[in-house]
């Protein structure tokens, strides 16, 4: 029926344009409406395929078809469509840049929508502004891009993700936002997605803009658009660039000579006899950090195909990162093969697949934290800080890496600590992890009439994750392992996830003002994890030192396997009804119910509602008169979201039969339900100058409630984990900001300038059973407690140093009892907080806040003739850290392990020498080292994060060698910060240790894989 | 065209829904199916006993009390029998700080011993909370046992519990006894704890056949309870349950040394162990070997003093039982280099030469024979019945004498006839026969001389571990801080010293 349609005109052709048989050959030119020559634009004449694009000087020449209209229609991306009558004489075409930016499309969930009928919050980041920053991954590629978005790259480790969090924190479990890639909903592995490859990111932020995602959406949604090809243009694209990694913030150390000093300073302090009576000039003086960090070479290559047809457009394009970490051993690799097609094989069908293939392997070390959770690997950073200087690199014996301080080197080896050496950690205790990655899909969409369109889309990530990892003989080890000590771990996790996705849209113009646009859709998604893994022990010596040896079929001894499978599925039925009078009165309204298989029958349904208003004032007539803004609209929203960001079996108790016993696993608790965070948001989008200023404002509340929490229970009820509980709420509130000025000047200068504001207050609400929570990493803790926001430091405050044997017996309470009998002059001095005459546990309180008050950014372009010039700058203001670190080598560790030369430079050694930092000590009876305000610093910094400088050969030159572009560029990352902070690097997020326990750790410095200051040379060609 | 892609579209839907959403956890058993199988009450009673293992405990989180046991920690190095070794001053810097009484509630050695005895109070009233007689399969006398053993189980970890940290809460489900957050008085610890093994002992059996040797019995409840009337100083009460002990045939094993080196295992002296084997899938052997192992072989921890050497007397053959020393031969056949251990010996008990080394199979003593005769020894001297207490002291003495190089003049049998000098032999003797047991830093409180035996030395050396109990023991110390954690978790009342 609808072709039959289509034949229509053709026959009316056949019939009238009979008399214009003879053919003729159309020329032109085209230009914008500077009148400068547009390249590549489709000129077709009409109702036929028959067409060209323009050259490099906008000219083109077509034959005409006889039979058919000799219209042409003109059409490029970015510019308005024109249909050109063909009369004889050449044709001069000027064509009109799409209207300012609140005329872009922008992609929301499950669709697009025309920004000025937009009610919700959202962000857009082009995608040159993610490639720009030279990450290699999109997390940190979008730190500072976007109001509200708080991004921190938390170690400087090869291939690590970066955390975003949108609008705060919202649970106490997962907070990661949920990314969708082209429609597939993606839980992991960002790394595998270059920055290059993107088209556009869109932030869902408020809940009108993320409710269509239901019970996933509290923490917002993140959706990825990756470049497709376009009409008319075939470009070839090769990108590369070469970087140069050098560790920054590395803190100086005492030398060798320094720390005999303090150590005899500490014996004598505790009225010891003994002494270090090592000569330090016969010692080495080593630079651990020297030894252990290197220049870091990271490589990238890209090489793109894009182009296509009116009807079939296509993307094809690889990518490849080698990266070396500035600590030796660690290294991330990324092959990444991507491909697109979308072709409309009808009039009414259109039909399209995405792929990517990647593969990843990281060599990594442990580097954050100390290794003491389960399963972490030693952290090289806090190795190389502790060990001192007076141990050698390689033992002068036997020409090994050190282990334990050489006995024969000193006259009591033990005052030397029994740190690991960092470098032979590094070196054989590295892990390599590889994942092999399909992520894609395929989709079929259908307009079956006018104003409809039907889409369906089988979207799969499927993944392999692989380990291997060989535990053998370290030589000149202290440990001598005998073959069934060592051994061979792997495992391989194959995971999928599978997104079933069916829309409807329904969208139509009533009498030219009346704009509706409705959209029904359901969704399955199904994930599943299989894990299987196998050890064997029983390895000879040879295969210390021989790769090829170490494989489980060489092992002779016990050998064990384990496997096992997760997982969870949501089903999902949502809809979204969108009015618009006149452009003028903006409503919008969605709905999600989702079934989610993590919870009991009676709790697996949620529904998501929201609902939002605009008004575009610019286009009320008393506004005509008023010339300031050209645009102006104000938006609300309210709604519900959930988060099932939990583990897959809440409601179940699990009994475990590992090591051959049966014990409860982890309690379940059958009446768990969704995590709800209610939503407001009110908001202005703006322009002024004629578009020259451009602002968007929001202010935003999310409460959360029924927050799941699993906390640390008492060891008292056994070691069972504890069910998860519907206990907590918390609330999250504060400005988004975003301010845009933009100028050309007729001396061929251009400014971009974008400044985002992000201001966040966070505070627990209640907890279950109103129960304080402590949670401790290391020596840092931290309270969970209502009233205050998560990651709030706990500890002791002090007052001071004992200056003298005076101040001590004077430091009495009112009834003259000693405040700290034990202590000596050089002692810390604690404070009786609640004043009960005692310093005990009591006295502790909050001493600090992990969580940033506020954050900001500045991006600044400037563009002149050839040349461009970017400086982007972020920061951070408002949080302290505690630096957990510190606690070790600036206090005088005991151990014998080392000392920051701050420590020696600010220590009490005498009446007066310090009142902030106390005496040497082995015994430490007044415990100095605590957890006490001690350790916490203001965390703000401010950080140009990226300056960049490039230059773009000018077309004639290009012409000549062939190219449409061509750029090379410099750039430094981090080529400086701005901090009171002592530690590695101010930004930090958890730790390690901490890993389980979701955001609650932030803000603890246990050590770092610290940040490096990268330098790259790059060029990018296009031809 | 259009119907079909909705008709597809809606069937399509409706067989993706509902019953896609019922998933449940893979591969492990859930309280659906769980204790339907009488193998499930035998893996759940052995949960019970894996708390009283040295084995590796799972994962290494040290700070939170994990990796390994930490009762040596009390037991030998806070006493004056060892020093904590290991790769250098700072290793294990908790460990240190307990056995230079700077001991605060966050060390988690205080954590670790609280964790693991309530966990296995807790595996114990899993147990105790399933009704097993309704299960096929499950025979009706097996059932009373596995009920004797968890409830001597229960008394075994509050016992320990109460010696460490005074009185606990007290977790009795049958009683309604749940609340976690109230410290019972220790006298309500110490009643909780004989009516417990009263019930034992009543289930249990004098012994059982070989593959089910190391379970409770009716000996180790008696011998249990007496040890808890020895530690309340009732003299009386101890000597009868000692009675009962000595009714079940107990004796001395010939050999001293094949109580700790694997050929003395099953044997008469034996009253209850810990049971290691080496070898098994999943690991069931003890950690031991790694931790005190010498350097090179294991981590070095738990050096024996000079002191506690020169307390053994000339042709004790029990010395070379106990340490590894100069002249001595490793279990690999290398000649043992007094040079890498600050005080020149390592600990030798319950060690072996097992490969790996975290997977040694000797079991460890919780309680043998000598120590019941040393108790019995000791009580019969503060009811000042001397030569009872003489000979019981004598069948000690009197075996180790046996296995001396020249019986003839080593060990002469102790003839003291005067209470206080009876007592102070009965001292000497545990601490020679029973070092590197877990008993020495219990036995100094208890004979309240800890205050003057580990008192601030002058001639402390922390570099060879001499003397050095650092600010030295105070009264406060004769139980342990209640852990900060749970302090914090639980609002458990602290111990007095410990604020």
């Amino acid at each position: 029926m609808k072709r039959l349609l289509q034949l229509l005109p053709a026959f009316a052709c056949v019939l009238y344009c009979l008399p214009a048989l003879a053919q003729q050959t159309v020329t032109g030119r085209i230009t914008d409406d500077k009148n400068a020559p547009l390249q590549g634009v489709n000129v077709v004449q009409q109702n036929t395929t028959n067409g060209t694009s323009t050259a490099s000087d906008g000219s083109f020449s077509l034959l005409l078809l006889s039979g058919s209209p000799s219209n042409l229609e003109i059409s490029m991306v970015g510019f308005t469509k024109q249909t050109v009558p063909y009369q004889g004489s050449a044709l001069s075409i000027t064509l009109v840049p799409s209207s300012g930016s609140l005329e872009e499309v922008v992609v929301v969930g499950y669709g697009t929508q025309r920004k000025s009928t937009l009610t919700g919050a959202v962000s857009s980041v082009k995608g040159t502004e993610l490639a720009k920053t030279q990450a290699i991954d999109i997390g940190t590629a979008l730190q500072g891009q976007a109001a509200g978005v708080n991004v921190t790259s938390p170690t400087g480790a090869p291939g690590t993700n970066a955390v975003v969090r949108i609008r705060g924190i919202g649970s106490l479990n997962n907070n990661e936002p949920l990314y969708v890639i082209d429609g597939i909903q993606v839980n992991s592995g960002l790394t595998t997605i270059s920055p290059n490859d993107i088209e556009s990111l869109e932030i869902l932020k408020d809940a009108s803009a993320a409710a269509i995602y239901g019970a996933r959406a509290s923490n917002g949604v993140i959706l990825v658009t990756t470049k497709s090809g376009k009409a008319g243009k075939n470009t070839i694209t090769v990108d590369a660039s070469l970087g140069l990694a050098n560790a920054m913030g590395l803190p100086k150390m005492v030398s060798t000579s320094q720390f005999i000093e303090l150590q005899n300073e500490a014996f004598a302090n505790d009225g010891s006899t003994n002494r270090n009576n090592d000569n330090a000039a016969n010692l080495p003086n080593t630079d651990w950090l020297d030894v252990l960090f290197r220049q870091a070479i990271t490589q990238r290559y890209s090489l793109a195909f894009a182009g296509g047809t009116d009807k079939t457009r296509y993307f094809i394009s690889g990518n490849y990162v080698n990266q070396d970490g500035t600590i030796e051993y660690s290294n991330f690799k990324r092959y990444g093969l991507r491909s697109n097609v979308t072709s409309d094989v009808k009039s009414w069908l259109r039909i399209g697949e995405n792929l990517n293939f990647t593969y990843e392997s990281n060599q990594y070390i442990g580097a954050s934290g100390d290794g003491g959770r389960p399963g972490a690997l030693p952290g090289v950073v806090r190795y190389a800080l502790i060990r001192p200087n007076a141990i050698p690199v390689y033992d002068p014996a036997t020409g090994l890496l050190t282990d334990l301080p050489p006995a024969g080197l000193y006259q009591n080896s033990n005052l030397y600590g029994d740190g690991k050496n960092p470098l032979a950690i590094a070196q054989y205790r590295n892990r390599t992890a590889d994942r092999y990655r399909i992520l894609g899909n395929v989709f079929a969409e259908i307009r079956p009439i006018k104003d409809i369109r039907l889409r369906t889309s089988l979207g799969v990530d499927f993944n392999i994750l692989e380990q291997q990892a060989y535990n053998g003989q370290i030589p000149g080890d202290r440990t001598i392992m005998n073959p069934n000590d060592k051994g061979v771990d792997k495992y391989r996790h194959r995971q999928s996830a599978l997104t079933w996705t069916n829309t409807a849209n329904y969208n139509h113009v009533f009498n030219g003002v009346h704009d509706i646009s409705v959209l029904a859709g359901t969704e399955y998604v199904k994930e599943i994890t299989d894990y299987l893994s196998g050890f064997r022990s029983g390895f000879d010596t040879r295969t210390d030192d021989n790769p090829s040896l170490q494989f489980l079929d060489y092992g002779t001894g016990t050998q064990g396997v384990g496997g096992t499978k997760q997982e969870s599925a949501l089903m999902s039925y949502f809809g979204r009804i969108g009015y618009a009078y006149d452009n003028r009165y903006l409503l919008s309204a969605t709905l999600r119910a989702d079934q989610s298989s993590r919870f009991s029958k009676a709790n697996r349904t949620g529904y998501f509602p929201s609902a939002s208003v605009g008004w575009n004032i610019m286009r009320e007539s008393f506004m005509k008169d008023i010339g300031m803004f050209s645009e102006l609209k104000l938006r609300g929203s309210w709604g519900k979201l959930g988060n099932q960001q939990i583990g897959n079996y809440p409601f179940a108790t699990i009994y475990s039969t590992n090591n051959g016993v049966l014990t409860v696993a982890t309690q379940g608790n059958p009446d768990v339900k969704w995590e709800e965070t209610e939503q407001t948001d009110i908001g202005l989008d703006g322009a002024m100058m004629s578009g020259r200023i451009r602002f968007s404002i929001d202010w935003y509340k999310r409460n959360s409630s029924d927050i799941l929490i699993q906390l640390p229970v008492s060891y008292t009820n056994g070691d069972a984990a504890p069910p998860y509980v519907n206990g907590a709420a918390m609330t999250n509130k504060g400005w988004d900001i975003s301010v845009n000025y933009n100028k050309q000047t007729q001396s061929g200068f251009s400014w971009d300038l974008t400044a985002n504001v992000t201001t966040l207050s966070n505070k627990v609400t209640s907890l279950y059973k109103t129960k304080d929570q402590l949670i401790s990493a290391g020596n840092g803790q931290i309270l969970l407690k209502p009233g205050e926001a998560i990651g709030s430091f706990y500890g002791y405050t002090t007052a001071g140093i004992f200056q003298n044997a005076a101040e001590v017996t004077n430091y009495v309470n009112k009834d003259g009892d000693l405040y700290q009998p034990v202590a000596k002059p050089g002692d810390v001095r604690f404070a009786d907080i609640n004043g009960d005459g005692v310093i005990d546990d009591k006295d502790r309180g909050i001493i600090g806040h992990g969580l940033p008050e506020l954050l900001y950014s500045l991006n600044a372009t400037v563009r002149y003739k050839q040349f461009d010039l970017t400086l982007f700058f972020n920061g951070v203001t408002g949080n302290d850290i505690y630096n957990e670190v510190d606690n070790i080598i600036n206090s005088f560790d005991s151990r014998g392990f080392n000392t920051k030369l701050d420590f020696y430079d600010t220590r009490w050694h005498g009446d007066g020498t310090s009142t902030t930092t106390p005496r040497a000590t082995f015994l430490d009876g007044n415990n100095n080292r605590r957890t006490s305000d001690r350790y916490v610093e203001d965390g703000s910094y401010l950080r140009l994060r990226n300056a960049m400088i490039g230059y773009n050969l000018s077309s004639k030159m290009m012409g000549r060698a062939g190219f449409t572009q061509a750029r090379i560029y410099a750039s430094v990352q981090n080529l400086f910060t701005i901090t009171g902070y002592k530690g590695f690097d101010p930004e930090l997020y958890t730790n390690d240790n901490l890993a389980n326990y979701g955001d609650l750790g932030v803000g603890i410095d246990m050590g770092t894989y610290p940040p490096s200051r990268t330098i790259t040379f790059g060029v990018q060609l296009s031809f | 065209m259009k119907k079909l892609f909705y008709i597809i579209t809606a069937a399509m839907l409706i067989t993706a829904c509902s019953k896609k959403l019922d998933l449940q956890p893979q591969g492990v058993l859930t309280e659906e199916n769980v204790f339907k199988q009488p193998g499930d009450f035998t893996l759940a009673v052995d949960a019970a006993y894996e708390p009283l293992t040295n084995r590796f405990r799972g994962n290494w989180e040290w700070d939170n009390g994990a990796s390994i046991p930490r009762d040596f920690v009390v037991g030998d190095l806070m006493s004056d029998d060892a020093v904590k070794g290991g790769g250098g001053l700072g290793d294990q810097e908790d460990m240190r700080r307990m056995e230079t009484f700077t001991i605060f509630p966050t060390n988690n050695n205080v954590l670790g011993i609280w964790r693991y005895n309530f966990k296995g109070v807790n595996a114990a009233n899993i147990v105790l909370a399933q009704d097993g007689s309704s299960i096929p399969g499950l025979d009706a006398n097996v059932w009373k046992r596995m009920k004797g053993e968890m409830l001597f189980l229960r008394a075994f970890y509050y016992f320990r519990l109460v010696q460490n940290y005074g009185g606990v809460p007290l977790l009795i489900p049958e009683k309604n006894m749940t609340d976690n957050t109230v410290r019972a008085t220790a006298e309500q610890v110490y009643t909780q704890i004989r009516e417990d093994l009263d019930n034992a002992a009543a289930m249990l059996e004098p012994s059982y056949d070989a593959a089910n040797y190391q379970r409770a019995t009716k000996g180790a409840a008696y011998a249990l309870k007496a040890k808890t009337f020895l530690y309340q100083e009732q003299w009386q009460s101890c000597l009868d349950e000692i009675t009962k002990v000595e009714a079940l045939g107990y004796d001395l094993l010939p050999k001293f040394a094949d109580n700790f080196n694997g050929a003395g295992e099953q044997g008469a002296e034996k009253i209850f162990v810990a049971r290691h084997d080496p070898g098994q899938t999943p690991q069931k052997g003890s950690i031991f070997n790694a931790v005190f192992g010498r350097q090179g072989y294991g981590w070095n921890f738990n050096l024996p003093t000079d002191n506690l050497v020169a307390e053994f007397e000339t042709g004790d053959p029990r010395l070379s039982a106990t340490v590894f020393k100069s002249g001595d031969t490793w279990f690999d056949g290398t000649a043992y280099n007094p040079a890498n251990s600050i005080t020149g010996f390592n600990a030798r008990k319950f060690l072996s030469n097992s490969s790996p080394s975290d997977d040694g199979g000797i079991d460890f003593i919780y309680i043998r024979f000598a120590d019941v005769l040393l108790w019995k020894a000791e009580c019969l001297t503060q009811l000042n019945k001397l030569p009872e207490a003489r000979a019981a002291l004598e069948r000690v003495r009197a075996r180790a004498r046996s296995n001396a190089a020249n019986p003839a003049t080593a060990l002469p049998a102790v003839t003291a006839n005067v209470q206080a000098d009876l007592l102070a032999a009965i001292r000497h003797e545990r601490r020679v026969e029973l070092a590197f047991e877990w008993h020495r830093y219990y036995d100094l409180v208890r004979w309240k001389i800890a205050q003057t035996v580990l008192a601030q030395k002058p001639d402390a050396d922390p570099l060879t571990g001499h003397n050095d109990y650092g600010t030295g023991y105070k009264p406060a110390n004769a139980i342990l801080p209640i852990p900060q954690r749970e302090v914090d978790l639980i609002g458990l009342q602290q111990n007095l010293g410990y604020q």
